[in-house]
């Protein structure tokens, strides 16, 4: 008995802190209508910041505390409504692009700044001063938890519902347009919002460190774990916030106990994978919301290549990696090979939000998947295991897309991660599927080998050009069609009697084969994987790699794919600086931020390439699909 | 001779619109203190889009905006409300998820106190007073229009912009409302409303513009204007049948 009080008190005050990063974030959310998706990386960089204050410089801990929390914060948070200005009216799909990148470009900079291989063990607040309460011993740490999470509830509730500068930001919720002509000064609201918002970062993230030791990513995750809390909320509410802060606290901390709890490795992985699962319930409970009628955004549409235009540049490309590896240097070849790996996977992405506007983060576990199934069937070596891990890996996407399907936006982008975080521990960390490495064969061709390193990159360019065509013919289609209409406004498209939800699941399928596919030759290029390799911290690094060599493209995916790999020998080359390569791309997405089709985008619209006129884009070949033949049929009849 | 006073907010050969789309081709409007200047003209013809331009929710990509005369078109809506520019947007103007009370105290930010506010508000419509804990949104149509009105009129503005005050309302709280603007143009600021229902719009204004596809085609005194409006509405080269 005294087991569950013990851990009943725990969660409810591991539920404090996450409360803690949840408010904040909600309350940036609501106001400014940006969802920080950097609010992690925040609370990390605020942890190693108050480490450094506290254990290198030797500042008293309360001191050390309130440079982070109440000076070095807030200044972030002027720093981050000036650049999210940028970004204003923005679709949900650019600020969380641009917040991803800021979470990866904090990372870097952490990597850079602090050096990873040194172990810092964060002391505790208070020291090891304990309390006990009904026999169960409590750290002034975690009253500390407590008493600061009430403490920011009631204070923003006061600052909020008591005085003027709450009832502006209110107003501000309610309805931007009216605050503006009331006077309110929208840019000072929008600067206290990211201030605060960053400052409960902060001070999640001193909290949760304490007594810890520091680790860049995992403390990233843990305070992302509040966004499941954030999501009970709604992401507007801060009362059901914290209420969802204490039930994650609870479920998380009531595993410990023993009885409650079965043992195996099993339910050791899913208690990891809590969070994650967390959210994704968390976003299940939101209510399906209304399809939108989209707005006009202008966008400019890439022209869509013909086939036949495709095939040849694929020829084209296959044949120029084949001279390359060949003729250039050897040390070239490992280089050509990882940026086609990258591409491909980058491709997988293009076929998701280029095609449905769709932002997944979760395309590391379908690599992974990839990885597994084929390094597990058919020998290991065979074009069919490739298939069948595409094929798995696309049956994973469709599930990932399952239960969110009915969300749009935002809302599915975050259930895609919790998939990620729940894929993590419960598939890719399960020791009989990675292990301590699993080794990873290249595909056998019937008569040709594979093994040299250019006979490879040969095999990596012919898949990626196999895979991109399925794309352009995708696109090409009907469906592709449906899913650009559907892009640009659901309601319109549902209208017209097209399956919203299913065109989304089958985009997300498609997605997820060539990941899969990705997949192999990414075993094949690494000889050997483990887990590690398939961190959700890759996928959003992918998905800035795909923004800015452009999305919206084929071409677009294959600058992705170079520029990974050219980053890569940057870093190898100038060791020293290997985390600014995170700085730089993160950059890179936030400069390109206004540039949907990316670099590629850029390229061609200066060369005056770019051909977007109704008038010239050809009309789609063949009859539509049987289904909506029958709607139009039904629909003669009617009148 | 004296020179005229410059009118609180005039705007001349103005062009604005959505992205690319262009929905105000020059249009020039000038508002005279103490008297209400109606905008009238049928759907889709600008006059929204003329009150976002004149209040700076939008803002003009060619022509001027003047306020006391002075070349203001860089000002966006914040600052044009600091200044007296008060803007009653379409369809009552009200936070819905907001106490009535709250709703005036964000009218206050244009930096006039929250104290006068309220009492400007509860002296025009003490209904309001009533049901100042009540949220805007659970209001019934005409109190909101009330609260949007007063929300408008509490800040001791120079310039009112009222959108489609008579919209869905019945007639007899058009008739107080109307009154209210009319006391308030009486006391000496410039207003300027757009109206769907030429009559009432002409009956309580003393100069009346007419809007048709994003320019004026008629402007001049309210008596004798019906014309104009009926030529406007009905497309134009039509004798008033009588």
């Amino acid at each position: 008995m005294t087991e569950l009080l013990q851990f009943t008190l725990f969660g409810l005050m591991l539920g404090c802190v996450y409360a803690i990063a949840a408010m904040g974030l909600v309350l940036t959310y609501t106001v400014t209508g940006v969802f920080n998706f950097a609010h992690g990386a925040v609370g990390m960089i605020a942890a190693f910041t108050y480490y450094e204050l506290r254990v290198r410089h030797d500042l008293p801990a309360p001191l050390a505390v309130l440079i982070v929390v109440l000076l070095m914060a807030p200044l972030a948070g002027v720093g981050a409504e000036r650049l999210m200005r940028r970004f204003r009216g923005a679709d949900y799909a650019t600020s969380l692009v641009v917040t991803v990148a800021l979470t990866v470009g904090l990372l870097g900079l952490t990597q850079q700044v602090f050096d990873p291989g040194e172990a810092r063990h964060v002391p505790y607040l208070f020291g090891d001063n304990r309390i006990v309460l009904l026999d169960v011993p409590i750290s002034y740490d975690r009253l500390a938890q407590v008493a600061v999470a009430l403490v920011v509830a009631f204070g923003l509730r006061a600052l909020l519902f008591r005085t003027p500068t709450g009832a502006h930001m209110r107003g501000v919720v309610d309805d931007p347009e009216l605050a503006r002509l009331s006077g309110v000064r929208s840019v000072a609201i929008a600067r206290l919002s990211w201030m605060l918002g960053f400052m409960l970062a902060a001070l999640g993230g001193v909290l949760f460190a304490s007594g810890e030791s520091l680790n860049a990513i995992v403390l990233t995750l843990l305070v992302l774990n509040a966004y499941g809390a954030a999501m009970v909320g709604r992401l507007t509410s801060l009362p059901m916030t914290f209420l969802g802060a204490l039930v994650l606290g609870l479920c998380q901390e009531l595993t410990n106990v023993t009885w409650l709890w079965p043992d195996g490795e099993v339910f050791t992985r899913i208690r990891l994978a809590i969070p994650g699962i967390f959210l994704i319930a968390a976003v299940l409970l939101v209510p399906s919301l209304r399809l939108s009628a989209g707005r006009v955004v202008g966008r400019d549409q890439p022209a869509v290549p013909t086939l036949r235009r495709a095939a040849m540049a694929g020829a084209l490309l296959v044949g120029a990696t084949t001279l390359l590896v060949h003729l250039g240097p050897a040390d070239l070849r490992t280089y050509v090979v990882r940026a086609l790996v990258m591409a491909t996977i980058a491709l997988s992405l293009v076929a998701l939000t280029g095609l449905s506007g769709q932002v997944s983060l979760t395309q590391y576990l379908f690599l992974g998947i990839g990885v597994f199934v084929a390094a597990k069937t058919f020998g290991g070596q065979s074009l069919l295991g490739m298939l069948l891990g595409g094929i798995v890996a696309a049956g994973a996407g469709a599930l990932a897309a399952l239960p969110a399907v009915r969300l749009r936006g935002l809302h599915l982008a975050l259930s895609t991660f919790g998939i990620a975080l729940i894929g993590r521990e419960v598939i890719l960390g399960d020791s009989r599927v990675f292990g301590s490495g699993l080794r990873t064969l290249r595909t056998e061709l019937p008569g040709i080998s594979l093994e040299s390193d250019s006979a490879f990159a040969t095999w990596c360019a012919v898949v990626f050009v196999l895979l991109a065509l399925v794309v352009v013919v995708v696109r090409r289609s009907w469906f592709g069609r449906e899913l650009t209409a559907i892009r640009d406004s659901e309601l319109a498209a549902a209208t017209l009697g097209m399956g919203v939800r299913w065109a989304k699941v089958a985009a997300f399928a498609l997605s997820g084969f060539i990941a899969g596919c990705a997949g192999t030759l990414y075993g094949g290029f690494s000889g050997a994987v483990d887990a590690v390799q398939f961190e959700p911290v890759n996928s959003l690094v992918i998905v800035l790699f795909a923004f800015v060599g452009g999305i919206t493209t084929v071409s677009g995916a294959l600058v992705a794919g170079s520029l990974f790999s050219l980053l890569v020998y940057a870093q190898a080359t100038f060791n020293d600086l290997s985390g600014l390569v995170f700085v730089g791309i993160a950059t890179a997405a936030i400069g390109l931020g206004r540039e949907p089709n990316g670099l590629v985008g850029m390229v061609l619209s200066t060369a005056g390439r770019w051909r977007l006129s109704p008038q010239e884009t050809e009309p789609i070949e063949g009859e539509p699909p049987p289904r909506r033949q029958r709607v139009a049929a039904e629909r003669g009849r009617a009148s | 001779m004296t020179v005229a006073p410059a009118s609180p907010l005039s705007i001349h050969g103005l062009r604005a619109g959505y992205g690319r789309i262009e929905v105000l081709h020059g249009v020039d409007v000038e508002l005279r203190r103490g008297e209400v200047t109606t905008l009238l003209g049928p759907n889709g013809a600008g006059k929204t889009t003329t009150l976002s331009a004149m209040s700076g929710l939008l803002r003009p990509t060619s022509g001027c905006r003047h306020v006391d005369g002075y070349h203001l078109n860089d000002a966006d809506a914040e600052d044009l409300a600091r200044i007296g520019i008060s803007h009653v947007r379409e369809g009552r103007s009200v936070f819905p998820n907001l106490s009535v009370a709250d709703n005036l105290l964000i009218a206050a930010a244009s930096g006039t106190s929250p104290r006068r506010v309220t009492d400007v508000a509860f002296a025009l419509f003490p209904r309001l007073a009533d049901r100042r804990r009540q949220l805007a949104g659970t209001l019934s149509g005409g109190e909101k229009q009330m609260l949007a009105l007063a929300r408008g009129l509490g800040t001791d503005p120079s310039v009112l912009l009222v959108d489609e005050l008579s919209m869905g309302l019945a007639p007899i709280v058009v008739t107080r409302l109307y009154e209210t603007v009319a006391e308030v143009a009486a006391a000496g600021v410039a207003v300027l409303v757009v109206e769907q229902f030429a009559s009432i719009g002409l009956l309580f204004a003393s100069h009346v513009y007419v809007m048709t596809h994003g320019t004026i085609s008629y402007s001049g005194p309210s008596a004798g204007a019906m014309h104009a409006v009926q030529a406007a509405y009905l497309g134009g080269g039509l004798e008033v049948a009588r």
